[in-house]
Parts: structure tokens; sequence; C-alpha cells
């Protein structure tokens, strides 16, 4: 130990010896300059790429959400039209003995798709007939409460349809989600006569439409209405909660910043960008997510509130993007540094040689004059 | 005429610019908040101004030992 500290004291001293004479002060002052421009520049130049990689994961993101979305709308008018056309047809409109076998094909066509079931109704809203996936025939139920039977009983219009608030589903395949009803008016004689509607399953709607779109698999998507409640999440637990409540629940230090945020991003009608610090599930875990917002637009057809579809992936993935340009900016720091260090000893060993040469010069010259 | 350094000199001579510098590099690639620019860079600058002295005095001893 003596000797370590005795051996560093002897090499500190004799750097202060090095360091006083004129020629090596000027080279320490190019040494640090030059090595301290190289790492400022590898610390700027990550940063820069850093900055355009979230920009592109971001970009990404809102194409995926765009294509999500206009994919979701899409959908909805072809099954809502065809529900339309659906509830203008004989055995519909007519209810008899073809009726259920109508509705059984129907399910049969749109076996594929995330639809729980088809009903018709009287005009009192009862359920008279019903085809669901699990194949049974649940009727008698009342759903006259319900906002888009009240909504076509006093404004029925034959070959229309509706879009229902989100409710979450309290039975059958789709129970604990969140469920939507496209409805479309059954009008006999110019008089309504009850309805024809079907339910969508909106978390399997996400899964079959946005899951193949996902950059990463850690991406999450998320279906959120303009008040914050999520339908649609990849955890259960997070279904049917507003996330500004959970968000104040959670005793997070910047939770109130963080719901500034999401306010103004779920406010905002089209699309948002965000780079927030988010709580992680399952673990709680705050964490630096990119995300990316779109509006489902179904004011055309419904009262309720739009959808927000989000697009959420975890920073470190869009990082892994950057790991090249990381390796060929640390492969130039070192080679800048090494550059930095062959220059020296370069000019060290010169002014060695010449400084030999000059003592040999001055020893002959010396030597002549005796 | 200067006493030759001893290897353990020589190992310290080498040793410490090449831990500082190798120190330094680690901190400034792993981009720990703040640590990176408060001790990396000044530490990547030391350990080359000290390798570039120990290359000096390497030198400088093997010139006087002839």
């Amino acid at each position: 130990m003596r000797n370590i500290i005795y051996a560093t004291y002897n090499y500190l001293s004799g750097f202060k010896r090095f360091a006083s004479k004129k020629v090596n002060k000027i080279i320490i002052i190019l040494v640090v300059i030059s090595s301290f421009g190289a790492c400022i520049f590898y610390y700027v130049s990550q940063g820069v790429y850093e900055k355009s990689v979230v920009e592109q994961m971001l970009h990404r993101e809102q194409v995926v959400s765009r294509a999500g979305t206009t994919a979701m709308e899409s959908f909805l008018k072809l099954l809502g039209n065809q529900i339309a056309n659906y509830s203008t047809r004989g055995t519909i409109v007519d209810s008899g003995t073809n009726t259920q076998s109508d509705l059984d094909l129907f399910m049969k066509i749109w076996k594929e798709e995330p639809i729980g079931g088809i009903i018709l109704t009287d005009k009192n809203g009862v359920v008279i007939y019903n085809s669901n996936r699990l194949g049974t025939r649940d009727i008698g139920s009342d759903i006259s409460d319900r906002d888009y039977f009240k909504s076509l009983k006093s404004s029925s219009k034959e070959g229309e349809f509706i879009i229902g608030s989100p409710v979450i589903s309290q039975m059958g395949a789709s129970k604990g989600k969140y469920i939507v009803a496209l409805a479309s008016p059954v009008v006999t004689n110019g008089q309504f006569n009850g309805i024809l509607a079907v339910s969508l399953i909106l978390s399997d709607l996400a899964d079959k439409y946005l899951d193949p779109l996902k950059i990463s698999p850690q991406t999450r998507v998320y279906m959120i209405d303009s008040n914050g409640v999520i339908m649609h999440s990849p955890f259960s637990n997070l279904i049917g909660v507003n996330y500004f409540e959970y968000l104040n629940k959670s005793n997070l230090k910047d939770s109130d910043k963080i719901i500034d945020s999401l306010d103004v991003i779920l406010r905002t009608s089209g699309e948002s960008k965000l780079d927030i610090f988010l709580p992680a599930e399952p673990n709680f875990q705050l964490k630096r997510y990119l995300i990316a917002v779109s509006t489902v637009d179904i004011s055309t057809f419904s009262n309720s509130l739009n959808w927000k579809l989000a697009i959420a992936t975890p920073v470190d993935d869009a990082f892994l993007f950057l790991y090249p340009y990381s390796s060929f900016s640390i492969v130039y720091l070192l080679f800048g540094l090494f550059i930095v260090l062959a220059f020296s000893a370069l000019i060290i060993l010169i002014i060695k040689i010449e400084m030999a040469k000059a003592y040999k010069e001055g020893f002959n010259n010396a030597k002549e004059k005796k | 005429m200067r006493k030759r350094k001893n290897n353990f000199q020589l190992f310290l001579e080498t040793f410490i610019p090449f831990t500082i510098l190798a120190g330094g590099l680690v901190l400034l690639v792993l981009k720990i908040g703040g640590w990176s620019i408060i001790l990396g860079i000044p530490m990547v600058v030391m350990g080359v101004v000290f390798l570039v002295y120990s290359y000096d005095s390497l030198t400088s001893s093997q010139d006087k030992d002839y």
C-alpha cells in the first residue's frame, strides 16, 4: 500500500515537472481541447441520434394508429350498412319461421369477425330472436333502456344505423369486455317495429386489426374514450377504469403533470403524439413511453364520445434501432482519441530527436572549440 | 544517471492512464444521467493527457538508460 502511494506520488510529481515545460504545456492544451471536442461531439451526436429515433418511432406509431382507426371506421361502416340492409329484409320486417335461420346465416358469414351476436327486438325492446357465438337462444330480455333503442325509437329512419355507447358486457362470450351495439330500426308499413342490433367486442376488434401492426412485442394498444375510460387494454384490470382516477389514486410524484398532458391529448380531436413517463403495468414502475393517438371518428353514427386509439411503445424498444449508430459513434470516438494520442506521441518524439540533435551539435561545437 | 524504473512503476504508469481513460469511456457510453458529462468527459480527457505523459516518461527513461 505504501509503495502504491509512493509510486502514485512520484507519478504525479513527475507529471507536474512534465507540465511545467512550455512545449509540453502547448501539447497538453491541444490534447485537452481535441479530446474534449471528440467527447462532446460523441455526446451531442448520441443526443441527435436519440431524438431522431424517437421522432421516427412516434411517426411509425402514428401511421399504425392511423391505419388502425381507418380500418376500424371502415369496419364499423361496413357492418353498420350490412345491419341496415338486413333490417329491410322481408324475413326481418315480417318476422316468422325463416327469421332465426337468417340471423344464424348472418352470424355464419361474420363468424371470423369480433361480433358477439345479433338480436331482433319487438317495438317494446323485448328480444324476440337471438343468434350468438355461444349458440344460445336467450330471448325475452328487455333492452328498451339502452340508448340506441331509445334513439332509434324516437327518430327511426329505415336503412340507417347508429352506434350505441360502449358498455361492459355482463354475459356470454364477451363477458368482462367492452361491447358496442350497431343497430338499425325495423320499419313495417312506415311504423317503428323494433330494432336489429349486433354487439361488437371492442377488445377483439382491436386485437384483430391492431395486433399485427405492433412495432415491437412490448407495444401496447389502448382504446380510451375522451373522458379517459379505458375500453381496451392488454391488462384486464384496467378495462372500464378511468385512467385519470387511476393515476390520481396511484400517488405518483408527477401524476398531476401526467394527467394534464394526457387530458390535452384526449381532448384534442384528430392525431397527437406524446413522449411521456407512465406507470408500467403490472409492476407500476415509471417507464418512458412513446405514444401516438388517433381518433376513431364515430360522430356521424353515434351520440357517444369519440374513441381514442393509443399505441404505446417503451422508448427502450425504440433505442434498439439506435445500436448500429451508437456502435459507429464509439468507433469514431476511439479513432479520434487514437489520432490525438498518435499525433501527441509524434510531436514528443520529434522534440526528443531535435533536442538530442541540438545536444549533439552543441557538444561537438564545444569539442571543436577546445 | 537516473535509476531505471522498476516493473511496478512501469505497470503503474501505464495502468493509471488506461484505467482513467477506460472508466471515462464506460461512463460516457453508459449514458448515466449527468454522470456521463460530469465525470465521463473529464476522465477521458485526463486519461488521454496522462497517457501522453506516460509515453513521454517511458521514452525519457529509455533514453537515459543508454
